[in-house]
């Protein structure tokens, strides 16, 4: 199965219930929560915590992991929101259309399209309700430039689905188009372009930047 | 799974260099037109061929491929179309063109055929080609009397059928569409967007299903949108299609408060009994 392969398996969260049979690369699921925006660090003694809390709307001078794991976050919410409206529905609604092109761009958008519609006329069952976000950790860039940030990392869907499998995920990530997103539902100025999962250790040839 | 097109011989400059498979964009092929219940089918593609088929490329060496649904996302609304995907051999074309049924399906119960797209005839590509072609009513909101009071119950009036059958007469016999539509309303106050069961057009008091209270004074933008369904039923199959809309406004609605008005506690004046 090639790349696009993949991306029609698992690239796009709304079939989270069917992905990752068979594929799954990962070693044992993150186990961080959906509070994935806050970075804990620890002191020895006294024990003393510092979160500092990241905001997912503005870009930092330089754009680390830390940032891409707290608009991950926001993106996979809106995204747990746009599969529990189609699993109510029953149809892909002008709102959910809506939450897919906030969050979704280019073939990955395409690809919620069509999940969506399969989910609206054949729902799977074994999607949690509500649909929780997943959560992805970005572990290493494979990009990092303005006009697209990609990354692998594990993705964690057990909020999503009764049956969680471990992925690992490369993502790619582009500036959202704020014209498409009228009603500022993804507070981030990120969209989801490409998403697949990665069955080989990912190197810059298979980059959805890139590919 | 067929499809209404015709198998053409054209110049396939560089086609057979093209790597495979390779996913070639078609918008051209058979249009359909709908009058009077009739099919009228134009022939218009000068570059596809059907699932299973072959056309001859370069030196005479036939080129096997299928179509398979995606849907356009530069479209607004989306809209399906069909990717043309290039094959080695016969056999593979038509298993894969058959493969694609479900996806038809899925695709077109939920997003309606861009233009020019070539949709497959069988039951739910004609299905579908009809029902995206409906004009289908709009609401024509109404709240007797004409201006509203807080506190009280109004009651919305659709003023158009929520349930309807239509049919139409197809080269695979009759299609019959089952079409309901499903209210949702934004009463302009803090309830945007409340949705009714389908079939609820409302009514006048004191019955109507779709009512609402307004707690503050004012003018109120009431907009109605109607979602439409359809369960087609052809050739002894069925299934669901969606994707339509229709909308109304009341513009201003104006609601008033009505107070009692008389005496204050303690300053009424004293009537004398008689």
């Amino acid at each position: 199965m090639g790349k696009r392969g993949l991306v029609a398996c698992c690239a796009v969260l709304v079939l989270a219930a069917g992905c990752g049979h068979g594929r799954s690369q990962a070693g044992p699921a993150p186990t961080m929560g959906p509070l994935s925006s806050e970075a804990a660090t620890t002191a020895a003694v006294p024990t003393t915590t510092t979160s500092v809390v990241i905001d997912p709307t503005t870009p930092p001078a330089t754009v680390d992991l830390a940032y891409i794991n707290a608009v991950m976050a926001e993106l996979n919410t809106i995204n747990a929101q746009l599969v529990e409206l189609v699993l109510t529905e029953h149809r892909v609604s002008l709102q959910a259309q809506q939450l897919a092109r906030a969050v979704f761009a280019g073939p990955a958008l395409g690809q919620t399209y069509e999940e969506a519609a399969t989910v609206a006329r054949r729902p799977p069952d074994d999607f949690k309700r509500p649909v929780g976000p997943f959560v992805t950790t970005a572990q290493r860039f494979l990009s990092n430039a303005p006009t697209c940030v990609s990354f692998v990392g594990p993705q964690d869907n057990s909020q999503a689905v009764t049956d969680p499998h471990a992925l690992v995920v490369a993502i790619a990530l582009k500036p959202k188009d704020p014209k498409v997103d009228g009603a500022a539902l993804n507070p981030t100025p990120w969209v989801m372009s490409d998403n697949f999962a990665a069955v080989a250790p990912a190197s810059p040839k298979n980059d959805p930047c890139t590919g | 799974m067929y499809w209404l097109s015709v198998v053409v011989i054209v110049a396939l400059s560089g086609f057979s260099a093209a790597p495979a498979p390779a996913l070639l964009a078609t918008s051209c092929g058979p249009k359909f037109s709908w009058s009077g219940g009739n099919v009228d089918l134009a022939i218009g593609c000068n570059s596809g061929n059907a699932g299973g088929g072959g056309v001859h490329g370069v030196a005479g060496v036939p080129v096997y491929g299928y179509n398979r649904p995606v849907v356009d996302t530069g479209q607004m609304p989306p809209c399906v179309t069909t990717q043309r995907v290039v094959v080695p051999d016969q056999q593979t074309a038509a298993a894969q063109d058959a493969a694609q049924e479900s996806r038809w399906q899925d695709l077109l119960s939920q997003y309606g055929p861009c233009p020019r797209t070539q949709v497959p005839v069988s039951p739910v590509g004609l299905a579908a080609q009809y029902w995206y072609q409906q004009t289908l009513d709009s609401p024509k909101p109404y709240i007797a009397p004409g201006r509203g009071v807080t506190g009280l119950d109004m009651f919305l009036e659709l003023r158009v059928p929520l349930q309807r059958t239509l049919q139409v007469n197809t080269v695979l016999g009759d299609l019959a569409l089952d079409v309901t539509g499903q209210a949702t309303v934004d009463w302009a106050d803090d309830v945007r967007s409340e949705r009714f069961p389908p079939g609820e057009a409302g009514g006048p008091f004191p019955d109507g299903g779709i009512r609402h209270q307004w707690t503050i004074r004012g003018a109120y933008d009431v907009h109605v949108r109607v979602d439409w369904s359809a369960t087609w039923h052809l050739a002894g199959q069925a299934g669901q299609l969606g994707g339509l809309f229709t909308d109304g406004d009341i513009p201003a609605f104006p609601v008033v408060e009505i107070q009692a008005s008389g005496c204050q506690p303690g300053r009424c004046p004293t009537t004398a009994a008689p």
